[in-house]
This record gives C-alpha cells, sequence and structure tokens, in this order.
C-alpha cells in the first residue's frame, strides 16, 4: 500500500498535474494529523479531500507520517485549543455551536482538536505553498535530469526501488515511460 | 490513431494560452507543444496535420492530463457522492414510517420482553411528529393478553436531539388506552420461547381457619398424638397392678373362705348344742371344751381373716389412687390435646382482620408484583442505553486534551417528558386519565424521577393511582406508590367454608401508601380498608362461628381495617387491625368456649377408644379384685359372726354351769336343812337363857 501511494505520488509529482495538488495533498494530511480523529470534525475533513483535487497518495502518506510525530505536539495544541476556547468573546458562538445538532459531534470543544484545528488551519496555507514551490522547483530544475541521471539508473536496480518503478510505470503507464 | 479535438489542427491564441497552455505544468511538455504549434501571421498556432505515432500518443496524454487538470472538484466522486445521497433520501422517503414502526417495535420489545405491534406509523420529520394508529404490547408472563394497548396516538419529537441520536418525546398523547386486553397471536417473542411463570403476589387460596369444630378431626389429631400421652400407660400399669394384686390375694382369701367353711361345721355343731339339754357336769364340761376349741381355732382364723382383709384395703386405697391418677392423665392428654387446635380464641379474635390480610395479600400481593415489573422494564430501558452509549471521554488515543463544558441542555438518550392519556366516556360512564412524566434512560442525566398518576371514574366507582419511581443512583426508594379507590366491591366465596359462611359482599373504600425500597427487593406499606353494605351468606347447616359473624358483621355498618404489610420475594406478611374485631372477639368467646367444650369431649372419646381394650380389662380387673375383697370382708364377716355364736354359746353354757351350781348348792342345802331339822329334834341342844 505504501509502495502504491510511494509510486502515486512520484507519478503526480512528475506528471502534468498542479503543483498545488501535491502541496494540497500534503496540507490537508497536517492538518487531519493535528486533529484527533474519531471526530465529525476529522470525518469532514476527510470526505472533503476525497472530494477536492488532492493528490490522495500525498495526502496519505504524509498523513501516515505526521500521525506518528502529532503526538509530540498535543501539550502544545492543548494550550492552544484551551485559550482559544477559554476566550470570553467566543463562549456565546462556541455555547450556539455546542448546541447545535451534530456539531457537538464535531468535539470541538476539545482542547486538543480545537488547537489542532487552529494549527492545522494556520499551517495550511505555507505548507501548501511552500510544496508547491518544492514541486514546481523539482520539476523546473530537477526533473529531467533525475530521470536521465546515471545514479537513478543504478538505483533503479535496487529492489525496493524498482518495485516503487515498477508500480511508477503501471499507475504512469505509457505517459511516463516515453520519457 | 487520432489526436484529441482539444488538441486539434489550429487553435486561436487566446483558446490555445487559455484552455492549453496553461493547464501545462512540465516544462518539457510545454517545450514540446511550443515546437509543435506554430503561430501564424493571423495569429493563431497551427501545427502539423501528420504527426507520428510518438507525438500523436504524447498528445494524447497531455489532452487527457489537461481535462484531469480542470476544476477544483472531483466530479466523478461528487456525483456519485450526491447519487448516494439522494438514494438515502428516497429510501427514507419511501420505507422511513415502515423502517421507524419496526425500530419502535424492536425498542418496546426489548423493554418489554415480549412482542409489540404499531400500526399505521407516519412521522413527519419537520414537525418533528410522529402518530400511529395503534400500538400494543404483549404481557410476558401472559402472552395472549397484551400489557397496555394505546389507540391513535400523537408523539411530539424534539428533532434538534434526534441529530444528536436522541428520542426526545416531549409530549405523547393517546385518546384511547387499555390493559390487559386479549390478543389473537402469542405475545412471546421468537428468542424468548418460554413465557416466565407469574411471579406476582398471588399467592393461591387463603388457608382456612381450623375454628369450625367440623374441621377439627380428633382421631386424626389423637392418632397422630398417641406416642406422646400418658394416660393409656397409666391405665396399663394400673391394670397390671391389679392383676398383680388379684394373683397376690386370690389364693389367701380363698384359703381363708376355705377355713372358714370348715370352721362352720364346728360352729354349727355349736350352735346346735341345747344348753338347757346340759345337765350333767360332764356334759357341761364337754360344751366347755368344745367351745373353747372353736374359739381357738376362730381366734386364729379371725387374725388371719383381719390381716388379709387389712391388706386387700391397703391395695385398694393403692388401687383408686392409681385410678384417680390416671383419670387426672386423661384429662391432662385431652388438655394437650385440645391446646394443639387452639381454641384459645386468640386467632379468632382478629377473624375479621385475618379475612381481610388474606383478601390483601392477594390484591396487595399483584401490585408488589406489577412494581417489581415496571422496575424491570425501567432497568431495562436504563441498562440498554447504558450498554449502547459511547464512551464520549475517548477523543482518540492520543491524551491530554480537555473537554471544554459549555452551557447546554444535555437529554438522555431516550426521554419522555410528558405522556398523557385520557379516555372520555363513549356510551359508557368510564373516563380515564392517566399520565406519566420523565421516562428516560439516564435518570441521573435527567435528575427526576418518574411520575405517574392515573385515574379512573367509572359510574360511581373511583380509583386513582399516583405514584414516582426512582431509579437515580442517590434514590432512597425505587418506587413509592398512592393507591385510593372509592365504592369498589369485594366478593369472596372461596376460603369462607371454615368460617360457616357461603359468601361474602361488601362495597369498599381502600387507601394505601406503597413503598418499593431499593434495598433487597422489599415492599412495604400501610392503609385502611373501610367495609360497608356488608351481605353475608351463611353456610348450609348451624354452624356456631359462622352464625356468630353473620350476626356480628350484620349488626355493624361500616367496617374499617387498618392494615400494615410487607412483601420481600415470595415471602409476604400482611397484619391487619379491624374496628369489630372487639365485639367479634366478644361474641365469640362464648361460642369458642362451647366448641372448646365439645371438642374436648370428643377428644376425650378418642382417647378412650385408643385404650378401649384396657379400661375394659381395668374393669374386669376391678371387679374381680372387689370381688376379691367382699370374699375377704365375708371371711371376716363370717368369722365375727361365728365368734358371735361361740360367745352367745359361752354365755348359754356359763349360764347353765352357774344355774346347774345354784340348783346343786339349793339341794344340797335344802337337804342339809331337812336332815339338820330332823337331827334338832332328835339332839336337844343347850340353850341359853338370856
Amino acid at each position: 500500500m505504501f509502495v502504491k501511494w510511494i509510486a502515486t505520488l512520484i507519478v503526480a509529482v512528475n506528471a502534468n498535474n498542479r503543483a498545488g495538488e501535491v502541496a494540497a495533498g500534503i496540507s490537508f494530511a497536517l492538518l487531519l494529523a493535528l486533529i484527533p480523529s474519531g471526530n465529525l470534525l476529522w470525518i469532514a475533513l476527510f470526505i472533503i479531500t476525497f472530494l477536492v483535487k488532492v493528490n490522495l497518495a500525498g495526502e496519505l502518506l504524509f498523513l501516515a507520517l505526521f500521525k506518528l510525530l502529532a503526538p509530540l505536539s498535543d501539550g502544545l495544541l492543548h494550550r492552544l485549543g484551551a485559550w482559544v476556547l477559554s476566550r470570553p468573546f467566543l463562549q456565546d458562538p462556541f455555547t450556539t455551536a455546542y448546541n447545535l445538532p451534530l456539531l457537538p459531534l464535531s468535539r470541538f470543544n476539545n482542547t486538543i482538536v480545537m488547537g489542532g484545528l487552529i494549527a492545522g488551519l494556520l499551517l495550511w496555507v505555507p505548507v501548501f505553498f511552500l510544496f508547491r514551490q518544492l514541486v514546481i522547483l523539482y520539476r523546473r530544475r530537477l526533473r529531467d535530469k533525475i530521470a536521465g541521471s546515471r545514479l537513478v539508473k543504478a538505483l533503479g536496480r535496487v529492489p525496493l526501488v524498482a518495485s516503487v518503478g515498477n508500480a511508477v510505470r503501471r499507475i504512469g503507464g505509457v505517459y511516463l515511460s516515453v520519457r | 490513431m487520432k489526436v484529441p479535438k482539444l488538441l486539434k489542427t489550429e487553435l486561436s491564441e487566446k483558446r490555445f494560452r487559455k484552455k492549453v497552455i496553461r493547464r501545462i505544468y512540465i516544462e518539457s511538455e510545454l517545450r514540446f507543444l511550443l515546437g509543435l504549434y506554430a503561430k501564424g501571421a493571423d495569429g493563431r498556432y497551427r501545427r502539423p496535420e501528420q504527426l507520428n505515432t510518438e507525438d500523436t500518443r504524447r498528445l494524447q496524454q497531455l489532452a487527457r492530463s489537461i481535462k484531469k487538470n480542470r476544476g477544483v472538484l472531483r466530479t466523478g466522486k461528487v456525483s456519485l457522492l450526491v447519487i448516494v445521497i439522494a438514494a438515502i433520501l428516497v429510501f427514507n422517503f419511501v420505507f422511513k414510517n415502515r423502517l421507524l414502526e419496526r425500530a419502535l417495535e424492536r425498542g418496546l420489545e426489548s423493554v418489554f420482553s415480549a412482542r409489540a405491534e404499531v400500526d399505521d406509523l407516519s412521522f413527519r420529520i419537520l414537525s418533528g411528529r410522529i402518530s400511529f394508529a395503534h400500538l400494543s404490547v404483549a404481557d410476558r408472563e401472559q402472552p395472549f393478553r397484551n400489557l397496555f394497548e394505546l389507540g391513535a396516538t400523537e408523539v411530539d419529537l424534539n428533532t434538534a436531539e434526534l441529530l444528536k441520536a436522541k428520542v426526545v418525546v416531549t409530549n405523547l398523547e393517546s385518546r384511547e388506552i387499555g390493559w390487559n386486553t386479549p390478543r389473537q397471536t402469542s405475545g412471546v417473542l421468537a428468542e424468548d420461547g418460554r413465557a416466565e411463570k407469574e411471579v406476582s403476589g398471588d399467592r393461591g387460596p387463603r388457608k382456612g381457619l381450623s375454628l369450625n369444630l367440623g374441621n377439627l378431626d380428633a382421631k386424626a389429631l389423637v392418632d397422630d398424638q398417641l406416642d406422646k400421652l400418658s394416660s393409656p400407660a397409666q391405665i396399663s400399669a394400673l391394670n397390671t397392678r391389679l392383676k398383680t394384686l388379684q394373683q397376690q390375694w386370690q389364693l389367701t382369701v380363698d384359703k381363708g373362705r376355705r377355713d372358714v367353711v370348715e370352721l362352720s361345721g364346728r360352729i354349727d355343731s355349736v350352735r346346735s348344742t341345747d344348753v338347757r339339754s346340759l345337765n350333767t357336769v360332764p356334759e357341761l364340761q364337754q360344751a366347755v371344751a368344745d367351745i373353747r376349741e372353736a374359739a381357738t381355732a376362730l381366734g386364729q382364723l379371725k387374725n388371719d381373716a383381719q390381716a388379709v382383709n387389712t391388706q386387700i384395703n391397703a391395695g385398694r386405697e393403692e388401687l383408686e389412687a392409681a385410678r384417680s391418677a390416671f383419670e387426672r392423665a386423661v384429662d391432662a392428654d385431652v388438655a394437650y390435646l385440645a391446646s394443639l387446635s387452639d381454641l384459645s380464641s386468640g386467632e379468632l379474635r382478629n377473624l375479621v382482620s385475618d379475612l381481610v390480610a388474606g383478601y390483601l395479600e392477594q390484591t396487595l400481593g399483584r401490585y408488589y408484583g406489577t412494581a417489581r415489573r415496571v422496575k424491570g422494564y425501567a432497568d431495562k430501558l436504563i441498562t440498554g442505553a447504558k450498554d449502547k452509549r459511547p464512551d464520549k471521554s475517548r477523543v482518540s488515543r492520543r491524551k491530554g486534551g480537555a473537554n471544554i463544558p459549555f452551557a447546554t441542555v444535555v437529554h438522555p438518550r431516550f426521554l419522555l417528558e410528558n405522556a398523557g392519556v385520557s379516555v372520555a366516556g363513549t356510551g359508557t360512564s368510564r373516563t380515564i386519565e392517566g399520565s406519566v412524566q420523565n421516562v428516560s434512560s439516564d435518570p441521573d442525566l435527567l435528575g427526576r424521577p418518574v411520575t405517574f398518576a392515573f385515574s379512573q371514574i367509572e359510574a360511581d366507582r373511583r380509583l386513582s393511582v399516583d405514584g414516582v419511581l426512582d431509579r437515580r443512583s442517590n434514590r432512597e426508594n425505587d418506587l413509592t406508590l398512592g393507591v385510593q379507590a372509592a365504592n369498589y366491591s369485594i366478593e369472596l366465596s372461596e376460603g369462607l367454608e371454615t368460617l360457616g359462611l357461603r359468601s361474602l359482599s361488601t362495597l369498599y373504600r381502600f387507601q394505601t401508601d406503597f413503598t418499593l425500597s431499593r434495598l433487597g427487593d422489599t415492599a412495604d406499606g400501610s392503609g385502611v380498608l373501610e367495609l360497608y353494605d356488608l351481605v353475608l351468606q351463611p353456610a348450609e347447616g348451624q354452624d356456631m362461628l359462622g352464625r356468630t359473624l353473620y350476626e356480628t358483621l350484620g349488626s355493624v355498618t361500616t367496617v374499617a381495617v387498618e392494615f400494615d404489610y410487607t412483601f420481600s420475594g415470595r415471602l409476604s406478611k400482611v397484619a391487619a387491625r379491624s374496628s369489630i374485631d372487639e365485639q367479634l372477639s366478644r361474641a365469640l368467646k362464648d361460642r369458642v368456649a362451647e366448641i372448646a367444650a365439645q371438642y374436648e369431649s370428643r377428644l376425650r372419646e378418642e382417647v378412650s377408644a385408643r385404650i378401649e381394650a384396657q379400661l375394659e380389662e381395668n374393669e374386669t380387673l376391678y371387679a374381680a379384685f372387689s370381688e376379691l375383697e367382699q370374699t375377704a370382708g365375708g371371711n371376716l364377716a363370717d368369722v365375727n359372726a361365728y365368734e358371735a355364736v361361740l360367745e352367745q354359746k359361752r354365755s348359754e353354757v356359763e349360764k347353765r354351769i352357774s344355774d346347774s351350781k345354784r340348783q346343786a348348792t339349793d339341794a344340797v342345802k335344802s337337804e342339809l336343812e331337812k336332815q339338820l331339822d330332823q337331827i334338832k329334834d332328835k339332839v336337844p341342844l343347850p340353850s341359853l337363857g338370856f
């Protein structure tokens, strides 16, 4: 599964896709990783990412990666969430939201959920632009060089890399194989 | 191989830049396109018409990727989602009512553990209103009867709470209600094939009071207690002693008799002696000697007879004492047997109270059984909800977060805020009103117990029940219930035979406060039952108790019975005190004494019957002993008579001797005087001359 995701991501980075799709996938992965799962908010965000054109393979791959690291930020997220949830001017909206149908199922009143949401949204934009730029730079500067380099060809003979390459060829089809 | 339309031979500059170039993100691909398409003088971009296979394939790939890069939404997945949502909505609209009907039936079945049916349910989502034409829930313990039925009913739901997966019924109104109604089909659930046995307080007919003489089985009682009676042993001992005495004295007395008979010859010989005929000294001497001999023999015999008589008399006294002891033993045995039947009138004193207590035990037992069932239903509602309740405190495996509470009204997963039923009499004079509030799956969360009230008025009969069912963790009691009834009737015909009554009917007013304790499943309470317009039918025959009851109860207009009761599991205890107890006690006291005397007499007869053989033997032995005693007495009497005879003869002989002596002396004297006179004439005697 991971091999497939890696392959799909490689295909996406090298194919004629918007760089923003990969970047958005990674940004969403960060957002979903920062928000604890098991609540309606996380599920809704996850469904949204399925409906919009983001790179799902990149999203899932990075989500798995970020999820491993997310607990390290729980203390920070808790403080951030607690600070937001305790702002006096936000009490009325939060109380209203809490009494609305379904919304409490988002567990927005949980400090880590709220902290994760705020942090994830705040980080979404810079992460998006960062990765978008990285993809663009890759495509402009490295893509063709890497594709023709001896190193890549040598690496292609390493079993793990070979399996990724095979997956890339299967996924990318002729489009990539001709280049 | 054909090139897609998007990358046709000639494109306008605007289209080429907006639709193609703008969607190419790979530098090499861009260079390839710009190398292929050349801008003409008219500003339009053109490519060669004939392309090699590789370029054609590359253009196809590019066209495909350009298409894919349009827009931000995945139209396929969005369409799929829309279709799924539409399907759900259509399915919901078409099958909503049926699904809800089944869900409601399943919910009721899980709570009441019996089949439930809901007909013609209609759910209006926007108004949050459910209505159904008919609802019935079977009685688990009587599968062919309904626990309750509702007619046309409307239910107002809190739709906002429905979205939170909570069923909050703000109001339920029904215009028809029925309970314990018959069913056409069995109400047993498929997975619960066996109906539980009745666990209510119906404990069968009350055991009759053993106060009727006809019911006092003296024979069986004596048979049962025979080993514990002392009189049979005493009569046996008495008979043994009689036999011993009989054997001991029979020979002695018989010998005495023979001696007496033997002596009688001598005595007769003495008696027959004609003393006057005894003229000579030898004859007299012989008579005296005979008398002396007979007297000597008689003296010996008399001593023996007296000794025997004295000892037989002592034996008789001993027997008399033993006989008295036996009679006392019989009295004691009869008293003991009578005491086992408790004819002390202690139970009779509370006869009416006991009679009512028996009725109350059954009636209140049913209330107790119903209360336990209601409690069980409430527990099922609560337990079922708790089992399904998600762990809200868990957000994910990550820890460290905290849930910030905001002001809100948190409802339980199920809440019935108010339900009311009102059945006005149509065609009948019956009016029913009932309501229940705060039925919830989480009473602790709700913070209020279930309250209910019910009243029924039919003609002049009134019944009202109100109560509080509390399943909160900090409750004091599980259930408190108040029941008031007026102008209802009691008709008893079973269990009255022992009281000498055939039937009893009365109107009554009833009031009780019933509490089902939190601990031990124990119910207790107290109340008052007021009986009036008593109608008694005496049993056939002349039963004293029945007559007394009939007369006493017939003489009062009202009987008030105060009662306390305790139910625990299958055990029950009802204590009642009636206003007529004292009066009835006095009236019964005399009758009971009469019954007791008759019973004791019967017991005495039964005890006597058990020792009849010994008694007969005793009579025989006693008669024999009396005969022996008489014989012994006769011997002594004969001896005494003989003694008298001898004494008389002795006197006669002595007199005869005395007379003979005097006659002889007189004769001698006369002869001497005669001879002296003769001599005096012949022999001169000196004279003294004075």
